[in-house]
């Protein structure tokens, strides 16, 4: 059974594919996004979701969000006293879920399709990789957000549809995809992206304002620095949230037992939030200029992603295009449902016979060179490509270098990902050295090849014509390179960590949504919540299903009728 | 690839339909697998990219026609900027924030026109879940078609507005953008060949127009925002250095910097970057607090062959700093005195490279001149020729060797070299007194020079008159008296070899120059006597004589003039 899981960077989902349509799985509270958050509790078991993004208010330093962005890097996060990188946390949410998933389908799953976005480079989809594997997850494919949007849209109707455009906002990450259908085929021509753009920026620019207003006594600073940035970055995702809906919203923080809250309004939210919506044009335009494909003959604007909800950003989309765009898919399920499926395509399940999917590669590969101009000065470290970016994928392109010296020895070959036309602004993926027989300078020819398949995996092969030698390189991950016993023994240490037992969680997520709200009132209000958790937790010692579920369900109600619905 | 090529691989034969090569291509491609066989995938790859190029290009009989795409894409209009004053302006105002235009293909009726960004009904999503935004209430909701800006929905009471709604409505055009592209267009002068930079006033309206027109609403159009920076980044690359003023604000404005330097930027922008770097490094290096400003400005002044390079600095240092420049700047190479950057990277003249030898045979040398100075009291005229730095020990005797001659002619010829030093003779009667001085260079042959670069005739400068005059004075030549340059040597003569000796008489008028010049005698050729008389009335300046009451009065001048020639 393979399924198809979006790991985004606020909310995960899971999807099969099953009866000829795709479906979401509900996760052990009903809901079908599980936020991509991790608590430890004082137990020691792994929270993972609406329980542990509550925590993050309650106990900021047991909590951890939005770890995607370090997905690639070996930073670290501590929760108590353990350090987990971000691969362990993707992996333990990845463990959550497959978990859901089996308890809904009764069967075991056995394989994965994990989306990442398209602008992810090679070392964070390595990191992906490694995160399924430390789950126990078999990750059948890695496929891009957009494309998972644009095929989820696309086998809708199965009709022929000129190229049309995914804007794909999420939480951390910023893509666009130029994705054509014609029977059955879905071709994506270009991608681009910022890895760096997401409504987590936007969240920023709401507390950048509210900050200084609402604290202008500094009360916030008496609290332990990710304390702040917890509290902070939790009122500002309500009150962008509510800014979607309202012309102002109040932005509210409970610090050190005082209330502190200012007036955020709409017009002041879009005027700092600029410089983001500027960034936005960037990619749109280099994939429309490599695809080749004017603005007026897209068919769509096609949004995914949380963060198009809102008004400044659907505002700017509506004058970047000329056109209102379209929302037909639902834009936090999509790119779930996508992956869905192509988990389906995987396993040729009948009722996808007809679909195809082909996608591009959408980043610049190459090698960095030395030029001389035509001054006789050297340019040493400048980039070579060799596969271009959005080079449908899988593709092997070859280019020709010479030596630069005289009876030259070796030649070496760096292997970057990136466009920027030095390399020191490129990701550097590996390196490859091969003797070359001694002649006078820019005698020896050397071929360097590149060959990138569907799963992201880069072989090199360079050949020396003079002597008939080749030499190949598999690229592997150089600076992070985990040996299988260490994967191996990274895997038992997480599968040991305790995750909370599934009866559990619901009860666990309301008491810690019930502990956040004592937190962020004050008075009256905060008095009647404690004693409403210490009821509903004497109801749970009594370990009643059905009193429990009774309490659980007025609890949640007098919840909601304080702070109003929680949202995913 | 299958033999027979492209065609072959995708089994039709050639055609071009692009619609049949695409469904081609895709039934082939669901016969493979591409996990499994990534060459045969790569091979129908390219083969469908080079029957759709080769289709599009035309290089195939036609058979079937051209498909919409690409119908559609020709027709697409390129950026044109007199198209700014065709289309009409729509004013889109949204229900909070501040205002948007969006460009708008056919005029809308008139009167106010609303349209929401909702969603469609809950039925057209395909697997259910709630839409993303409510609608407002009582409004028909656009088809997806009807979402290109054609909309037509009833009016509604603005105060009905929900947050995020998009109100269209008619304003007038209060910005004449053609104009503004048009000043700008004048003032840069793209034609042009030859463009001295712009001056202040027209830097600032350059800026002004350039503003302008950055602020038009299309801009936030991606399709007019890309043809835009492509049209600006051609237009500054292609007028500097007369649109520098313009480089800083369209940098900032479209992000044209060395971080987003990729590998396939355009020629122009890349080109544009450049001259920013360039620019940036200019100002700094202008400022005396910078490293290097010493070299810099050395390396500015304008030197001829008396000049020595600075002190404080040394080869090396100016050397690299030459290199840098060379390497990351070359424009800025222009700047600087072709003659001064010779200085400093050719060798010294051969005379000092023999060190104290040289020195002393120079100072010999000089002292000798000055010798002969003082009893020939003025020098040679007219500079010699500039001489190249390798001549410049030719250049040393051929000045020795003058000086010789010179010595020479003076003690051979005591007759016709009047002592300058013996005073002249004065009298109170203020006619036709023998008040003159002899010029001495009227006396030194002219040579018509063995090369073509002669000196210029300097005129000289007359002392300014003075309140009190000494009374009884003779007239006084102005500067050195010397009236005669190599160069005068008339021609005729010269062809056919004529010398002589001219003597002229002549008055010096109260106002200093001379006039009734009157050949006393001849050479015997009719060039050379009118040569003379001709230059000495031309050129002789003098300060007059005065009587005894101090009034300045009418004197007499005689002349000897020698013509030499000498190869």
């Amino acid at each position: 059974m393979i399924i198809g899981i979006d790991l985004g960077t606020t909310n995960s989902a899971v999807a099969i594919w099953r009866d000829g349509k795709a479906e979401l799985i509900p996760n052990a509270q009903g809901d079908l996004l599980t936020p991509s958050a991790v608590s430890l509790t004082e137990d020691g078991t792994v929270l993972v979701g609406i329980a542990a993004r509550d925590r993050m208010a309650t106990h900021s330093a047991y909590t951890v969000t939005a770890f995607k962005r370090r997905m690639g890097t070996r930073a670290t996060a501590k929760l108590g006293r353990a350090e987990f990188t971000a691969e362990d946390l993707s992996s333990l949410v990845l463990r959550s879920l497959k978990a859901d998933a089996e308890a809904y389908l009764g069967e075991k799953v056995t394989g994965a399709v994990v989306t990442v976005p398209a602008y992810f480079n090679d070392k964070q989809r390595k990191a992906t990789r490694r995160a399924g594997e430390l789950a126990g997850l078999k990750i059948e494919r890695l496929l891009n957000e957009p494309t998972a949007a644009a095929l989820a849209y696309g086998i809708q109707d199965r009709e022929e549809k000129e190229p049309f455009l995914v804007f794909d906002l999420g939480g951390g990450t910023f893509d666009v995809s130029i994705v054509e259908v014609f029977d059955g085929i879905v071709e994506v021509r270009a991608s681009a992206g910022d890895n760096r753009l997401g409504g987590e920026d936007f969240n920023e620019c709401v507390a950048a304002i509210a900050r200084p207003r609402m604290d202008p006594d500094g009360v916030l600073y008496r609290l332990p620095a990710a304390d702040q940035a917890a509290l902070l970055s939790a009122a500002a995702e309500r009150t962008r949230r509510a800014l979607s809906d309202a012309d102002r919203a109040e932005c509210v923080v409970v610090a050190d037992g005082q209330r502190l809250g200012t007036d955020v309004t709409a017009a002041e939210f879009e005027a700092a939030a600029e410089p983001l919506i500027a960034r936005l044009r960037e990619p749109v335009l280099r994939s429309l200029r490599d695809s080749g494909i004017k603005v007026e003959s897209l068919s769509e604007i096609v949004l995914v992603g949380g963060a198009t909800r809102m008004p400044i950003v659907r505002r700017a989309i509506t004058r970047m295009f000329g056109r209102f765009p379209n929302t037909a898919v639902h834009p936090d399920h999509a790119i779930a449902l996508g992956a869905a499926v192509q988990a389906g395509l995987l396993a040729r399940d009948s009722a996808l016979d007809e679909v195809r999917l082909t996608d591009v590669c959408p980043f610049t590969l190459g090698v960095d060179h030395t030029e001389i101009d035509a001054r006789g000065n050297y340019h040493q470290g400048l980039f070579s490509p060799i596969i271009e970016r959005n080079t449908p994928i899988p593709a092997s392109r070859m280019n020709q270098y010479r030596t630069i010296s005289d009876n030259q020895r070796e030649v070496h070959f760096n292997i970057y990902q990136g466009e920027a036309r030095e390399v020191s602004g490129n990701v550097k993926l590996g390196s490859i050295r091969i003797p070359v027989p001694p002649r006078p300078a820019g005698e020896v020819m050397v071929d360097c090849r590149f060959s990138y398949d569907t799963s992201g995996l880069l072989e090199v092969d360079v050949m020396v014509p003079l002597t008939g030698a080749t030499h190949n390189l598999l690229i592997a991950d150089e600076a992070d390179a985990m040996t299988p016993a260490e994967l191996e023994r990274r895997r038992e240490a997480l599968a040991k960590l305790k995750i909370h037992p599934r009866e559990d969680q619901e009860n666990a997520a309301l008491l810690a949504r019930a502990t956040r709200c004592y937190e962020s009132f004050l008075g009256d209000t905060r008095h009647a919540i404690g004693q409403w958790i210490t009821a509903f937790e004497a109801v749970l010692d009594g370990q009643n299903p059905r009193s429990i579920a009774q309490a659980r369900e007025a609890l949640t109600r007098q919840l909601d009728a304080l702070e109003g619905e929680r949202f995913l | 690839m299958r033999r027979g090529g492209y065609w072959a691989e995708l089994g039709i034969d050639p055609t071009d339909d692009a619609r049949a090569i695409k469904r081609a291509y895709a039934s082939r491609l669901k016969q493979i697998d591409m996990d499994a066989d990534p060459d045969g995938y790569i091979a129908l790859r390219d083969a469908r990219d080079a029957a759709l190029a080769a289709a599009e290009a035309g290089l195939i009989d036609a058979r079937g026609e051209a498909t919409g795409t690409d119908a559609a894409m020709d027709a697409l209009p390129r950026f044109d900027p007199a198209l700014l004053a065709a289309l009409p302006p729509i004013a889109v105002v949204s229900g909070f924030g501040a205002p948007v235009r969006l460009p708008c293909a056919e005029a809308p009726p008139d009167g106010r026109i609303i349209a929401s960004a909702s969603a469609p009904p809950p039925d057209e999503y395909p697997w259910g879940g709630e839409p993303a935004m409510p609608s407002l209430e009582g409004e028909a909701t656009p088809t997806p078609d009807a979402h290109r800006l054609g909309l037509i929905a009833p009016a509604i009471d603005p105060a009905g507005l929900a947050p995020g709604d998009i109100l269209i409505a008619r304003r007038a055009p209060d910005v004449d953008y053609q104009a503004h592209y048009d000043a700008l267009i004048a003032i840069l002068r793209p034609g042009d060949e030859n463009q001295p930079p712009a001056d202040f006033a027209e830097q600032t309206a350059m800026q002004h127009h350039f503003d302008v027109l950055l602020g038009d609403p299309r801009m936030q159009e991606i399709g007019f925002f890309a043809e835009a920076e492509r049209w600006f980044a051609a237009m500054i690359a292609r007028t500097a250095p007369r649109s520098d003023a313009l480089l800083e604000r369209a940098a900032d404005h479209f992000g044209w910097s060395e971080d987003a330097d990729t590998v396939d930027q355009s020629p122009e922008i890349a080109w544009n970057i450049a001259r920013r770097r360039t620019l940036r490094f200019r100002s700094e290096i202008s400022q005396l607090s910078h490293p290097h400003h010493r070299i810099w400005r050395e390396l500015r002044t304008p030197a001829n062959e008396k000049s020595k390079r600075g002190d404080g600095l040394s080869r090396s240092q100016v050397r690299s700093f030459l290199a840098t420049i060379r390497r990351d700047h070359p424009s800025l190479e222009g700047e600087f005195d072709w003659y001064r950057v010779a200085l400093w990277e050719k060798e010294m003249p051969r005379a000092f490279q023999f060190g104290g030898a040289g020195i002393a045979i120079y100072i010999t040398l000089m002292l000798f001149r000055v010798v002969a100075c003082s009893t020939s009291p003025t020098p040679s005229p007219d500079a010699p020729p500039y001489p190249s730095l390798a001549d410049s020990s030719a250049y040393l005797t051929a000045q020795e060797e003058e000086e010789r001659r010179r010595i020479a002619r003076d003690a051979a010829d005591p007759v016709s070299h009047p002592d300058v030093s013996k005073p002249s003779a004065q009298t109170s009667d203020g006619s036709s007194s023998d008040g003159f001085l002899l010029p001495l260079p009227a006396d030194r042959p002219a040579r018509v020079p063995t090369r073509r670069v002669q000196a210029e005739w300097k005129p000289p400068v007359c002392p300014p008159i003075e309140e009190n005059p000494k009374p009884s004075t003779p007239a006084k030549e102005c500067g050195s008296g010397n009236w005669f340059v190599d160069g005068d040597y008339p021609e005729s003569a010269v062809r056919r070899g004529k010398q002589g000796v001219v003597r002229i008489k002549a008055t010096v008028r109260t106002d200093g120059t001379l006039s009734d010049c009157k050949v006393v005698e001849s050479s015997g050729d009719e060039a050379l006597d009118s040569t003379t008389c001709d230059l000495a009335v031309r050129r002789a300046r003098f300060t007059p004589a005065r009587d005894a009451e101090s009034n300045p009065i009418e004197a007499s001048y005689s002349l000897k003039m020698t013509w030499t020639l000498t190869h």
